[in-house]
């Protein structure tokens, strides 16, 4: 990859891997809770043929990933600060 | 939301006010069989009019001063009301049945909710579904629409009806709307009504001057003009002169465009250069290693001093190029722009960057035409599991379904072949997933975005040509499909932004 910036500093090869490695990880975050939430949401009845037993397993299987564990540890801070904020905004209505 | 069932219903009074002296015919009759009709009786009808009333126990009678406003009438008809919610209609509405039940049982259920507006039928045209909650697109037209129900608290809150000429209703729904705890679409169709008069001389400049204070009051904006029609064309104003950094990912392809050979990034970036009013931006060109030279002195030459160029040498992934070039980009805002694009509308950028500053903007698209005029995008829709655009094929200059064509509003996503996101937002949100190289990344990065509490807009007034043929190979890989449902399939049913099925087709008024 070559980066031709004209003007201000381009960012190091470093930058640019930790910027994008950033980028990846809280993607699969967001989709693993994005596939929790469905999973969660569907009945045994919605799940048709594939069952109850399908839907625990495939969150389990969300759970138990590395990324599920290590994303959720990452992103706590800003969970926090999340629910920090919403917090305030309902007290200051 | 949808009522719960009438059993759960409290008892509970709405007050229906009518002013039948401003009506389009003083005959309130049919309004009040309707109500005589309802499965609740929990109404009544207020009438602010110093002429006879029908004789019924639920008829109330306002009196008003001779020659009053409608202002003076509405706010004697409050005045004399006792419900608890109230709704404000014209004597020619005729309500269904199940209205009022439904009407009581939507407050019932949302203890927060101050406003509840319904969906409508209008004599002679197709039902036009509403949707949820739609600031910016309030400010663009009174969509709420006949059937506006206000809890008595907020009406007194905003000190009722305001002296405005013509624009009376609609001043009290955008200042009010401001001040509700929560205002809330019941989905169905609540009353049937006979197509308005256009407005006069006398209610558009009511209506510039309730736009004007409605704008100053919510962040800013202006008044470009008010239609007849009831369209009216409001801009939010760009807060100061963000770095907006234009990401684009190209191989330097060339193809022919009426006729005529183009590079596509040359001529994409060339339109943007000529084209548009705002001026601090720079390029991104994300470029394939395999590009013919030529282009990036092409490129410098036409935009000297904006442009940088990185290179990407991977296989193909637009999320991948996309990611690449904002992690080399410095803009607080940041554009996404297809290379087969060309600019029309002057203001395009302004238009987008102006929603994408509003708070909790999550990101703001654009009107994409086909090369042959026809409508390729005016913002995302989710159908029943599909996942499509809004006004696709629909020929250019076709208002919509209740003009929506034409009026900046919420949507629940947006095209990232051009589209303007903040840059903090974009990295909140980890940016396009690598995991959907082709298809559906921008889906999935307006689902992303959605979920972190950030609302997308879209607007007509950026309006732009966007050159993917219209015979694009539309295949889709299963692991695509998988990826994108198995993340957001719950999602994916129904649009709270477009209720209605967005593959209808609009010819142009």
């Amino acid at each position: 990859m070559a980066v031709e910036k004209p003007g201000t500093s381009n960012p190091s090869q470093g930058e640019v891997e930790r910027d994008l490695r950033q980028l990846a990880l809280v993607d699969r975050i967001l989709g693993l809770e994005a596939q929790v939430a469905r999973l969660s949401i569907l009945s045994p009845d919605d799940s048709g043929p594939r069952g109850h037993d399908f839907v625990q397993r495939e969150l389990q299987t969300v759970y138990s990933s590395a990324t599920w564990r290590v994303g959720r540890a990452v992103l706590a801070p800003a969970r926090a600060l999340r629910a920090v904020a919403r917090s305030l905004s309902r007290s200051a209505r | 939301m949808t009522a719960p069932s009438p059993s759960q219903v409290p008892s509970r009074l709405v007050s229906i006010v009518v002013a039948p002296e401003f009506a389009e015919s003083p005959d309130f009759e049919p309004l009040l069989n309707s109500l005589i009709e309802q499965h609740l009786t929990d109404w009544e009808l207020v009438v602010a009019s110093n002429r006879l009333t029908p004789g019924h126990d639920r008829v109330v009678k306002a009196t008003v001063p001779d020659g009053a406003t409608l202002a003076t009438a509405l706010n004697a008809g409050v005045a004399a009301s006792a419900g608890s919610i109230i709704c404000f209609l014209d004597a020619t509405d005729i309500l269904q049945p199940h209205a009022i039940s439904d009407l009581c049982a939507a407050f019932d259920g949302n203890d927060e909710a101050d406003i509840i507006y319904s969906d409508e039928r209008v004599d002679g045209q197709p039902v036009a579904l509403k949707p949820v909650f739609s600031p910016e697109r309030l400010r663009s037209q009174f969509y709420f629409g006949s059937l506006t129900a206000y809890r008595r608290g907020l009406i007194d809150a905003v000190t009722g009806v305001r002296e405005l000429p013509g624009a009376e209703l609609y001043d009290l729904a955008l200042r009010a709307s401001t001040e509700a705890r929560r205002v809330e679409r019941l989905a169905g169709v609540l009353v049937e009504r006979r197509p308005r008069d256009g407005l006069d001389a006398v209610a558009l400049e009511s209506t510039r001057e309730a736009l004007t204070q409605h704008l100053a009051a919510t962040g800013g904006g202006h008044v470009e003009s008010v239609g007849t029609d009831g369209v009216h064309r409001t801009h939010r104003a760009v807060s100061g002169q963000p770095l907006v950094s234009v990401i684009i990912p190209t191989r330097g392809d060339s193809a022919n465009v009426r006729g005529s050979d183009r590079v596509m990034v040359v001529e994409a970036v060339r339109s943007v250069v000529d084209k548009t009013t705002y001026s601090n931006y720079e390029f991104v060109i994300v470029i394939d290693d395999v590009a013919p030279p030529s282009i990036r002195s092409q490129l410098e030459a036409i935009a000297p001093g904006k442009t940088r160029f990185v290179e990407w040498s991977g296989p193909f992934s637009f999320s991948g190029k996309m990611n690449l070039g904002v992690v080399h980009s410095r803009g607080e805002l940041l554009l996404f722009l297809n290379d087969d694009v060309e600019v029309i509308s002057p203001e395009w950028m302004s238009a987008l960057i102006a929603l994408a500053q509003l708070p909790k903007a999550g990101l703001a698209g654009a009107m994409l035409y086909f090369e042959d005029d026809t409508i390729q995008h005016a913002g995302h829709a989710y159908y029943r599991s599909d996942v499509t655009h809004i006004g696709l094929n629909s020929e250019r200059g076709a208002a919509g379904p209740d003009q929506s064509f034409r009026v900046e509003r919420e949507v629940d996503g947006a095209t990232a072949a051009c589209a303007v996101m903040p840059r903090e937002v974009f990295f909140e949100a980890g940016g396009f997933t690598t995991l959907l190289p082709g298809n559906f990344n921008d889906v999935d990065l307006c689902m992303k975005v959605a979920s972190l509490g950030y609302q997308a807009y879209w607007t007509p007034y950026a309006e732009l040509y966007h050159y993917e043929s219209k015979s694009r190979d539309p295949r889709v890989a299963r692991y695509e499909v998988a990826t994108a449902w198995g993340r957001w399939e719950h999602m994916f049913w129904e649009s709270r932004y477009w209720p209605d099925d967005p593959h209808t087709l609009y010819a142009a008024t």
